[in-house]
């Protein structure tokens, strides 16, 4: 026959390693999760990072967008190794003052830009 | 080969039991009755046995026995553990060195036969069968008749005998496997539902890894911290070009004056004003940045600053 004390003491024996075992997840869990949360916000800013200064497609998109909301019409876009480079020539006040806005309110890795009464050159650096 | 002690009510033993014993319970630690019941299982038994005693004595703190003799007939076992555990402890028994323990009335049967019918003598006490059972017969009946001394060390056991909670006073067994059972159980949903979290935990491992590859991130996350601060670093530069650009071209607010170009290049700034201060539009600038070259020719002020 098996001794009562010895049959309880084994059971919260067993009991106990299970209660550590589900402790001891719970601490991995939360590990893991920080560690995705982390991950995850790292993801997001790389990935908006690389929309802004890396994805060419999507600067030239931008310049575009920008040129056209500035109601510039005679603009240049050409597209280098590791460069983008803007010409907007016959602009008035009016226009450089809109482009000049919108082009800084956004982000783009602006490694020269010459503004001038009618004119403007700008150079974005692609990462 | 095992000892026998025959457990009466002064029993005692001078020396302590090293080895395994039987112990043989006199009539004095039971009732025992007789009952014809319309009930083939000894289990079924069990249960009403309580209630067959409770017309005899109170059977508070008493636990059954019941074996089976013919179909219908069972003999019926009450005795009470604890005066059974405390006789065992004045007798300088060990419990823990008791291996069975089984009635006088089942065990003593083969000192009996239809020719051997006078009482047997066990430590100076007289036992005789009446009527199937198993009696004490006082001394003083005893000294007139033929008696016979048995040793009980030969006895062949029947194998009827009880067991008794030798650990604990305190909890029985059938409350320890009950408590055991539910701690168990308990333990059981505890590690189911580790598992559950473990599965949580290695689910994450996986997103990571779906989220490396939606966000076409390097392998390695030395990599991405390194491209990251690439990044962090022009990410600082432009908003020193946008901060300083927003300054220069809002010059007007302290000094007057044209701008006429600003130019950028590779971290130097070159701002080119038309009719302007040249003193307010020093002080305006050197507010925020150093100046590193500045020319005042024809009306014309060309700053340089390096941002």
């Amino acid at each position: 026959m098996i001794n009562p004390i010895f049959l309880i003491l084994s059971s919260i024996f067993i009991l106990s390693i299970s209660l550590f075992n589900i402790n001891d997840e719970k601490i991995n869990y939360k590990i893991q999760k920080e560690k995705f949360e982390k991950f995850d916000s790292i993801a997001l800013k790389y990935s908006k990072y690389q929309i802004n200064y890396s994805n060419k497609k999507s600067i030239i998109k931008s310049l575009e967008k920008i040129i056209k909301n500035s109601k510039i019409t005679n603009s240049n876009i050409v597209a280098q190794k590791n460069s983008i480079r803007v010409s907007l020539n016959n602009l008035n006040i009016k226009q450089i003052d809109k482009f000049i806005n919108k082009l800084l309110n956004k982000r783009f890795n602006i490694v020269k830009l010459e503004i001038s009464t009618n004119k403007i050159i700008l150079e974005i650096g692609i990462i | 080969m095992m000892k026998t002690i025959f457990l009466q009510k002064d029993t005692k033993l001078e020396e302590n039991i090293t080895s395994s014993i039987n112990v043989i319970l006199s009539p004095t630690y039971y009732w025992v009755k007789e009952f014809e019941l319309p009930i083939t299982s000894v289990k079924e038994v069990q249960k009403v046995v309580p209630n067959l005693f409770e017309e005899y004595f109170d059977i508070s703190g008493y636990k059954f026995y019941v074996q089976k003799i013919q179909n219908t007939k069972y003999l019926c076992f009450a005795y009470d553990e604890e005066l059974i555990l405390d006789s065992l402890k004045n007798a300088n028994i060990d419990n823990k060195k008791v291996s069975n323990i089984y009635f006088a009335q089942n065990e003593l049967q083969s000192f009996f036969t239809n020719e051997l019918t006078s009482p047997i003598n066990i430590d100076e006490k007289y036992f005789i069968y009446q009527d199937n059972i198993l009696i004490n017969i006082p001394t003083s009946l005893a000294s007139n008749i033929e008696k016979r001394v048995v040793t009980l060390d030969k006895i062949e056991f029947s194998k009827f005998k009880i067991s008794i909670n030798k650990s604990s006073k305190y909890i029985s067994t059938s409350s320890s496997y009950i408590l055991s059972t539910i701690f168990i159980l308990f333990s059981i949903l505890v590690f189911i539902k580790s598992y559950d979290i473990s599965n949580a935990s290695l689910a994450y491992e996986s997103k990571i890894q779906s989220l490396k590859k939606e966000y076409k991130l390097p392998s390695s996350m030395i990599q991405t911290k390194s491209i990251l601060k690439q990044y962090s670093k022009v990410q600082t530069k432009y908003n020193k070009t946008r901060d300083a650009f927003a300054y220069f071209i809002n010059f007007k607010s302290n000094c007057t004056g044209t701008l006429k170009s600003c130019k950028l290049n590779n971290g130097l700034v070159t701002i080119v004003y038309l009719k302007a201060n040249k003193l307010c539009i020093k002080k305006y600038i050197s507010k925020k940045y150093k100046i590193q070259n500045i020319k005042e020719k024809n009306n014309t002020l060309i700053i340089e600053v390096k941002i």
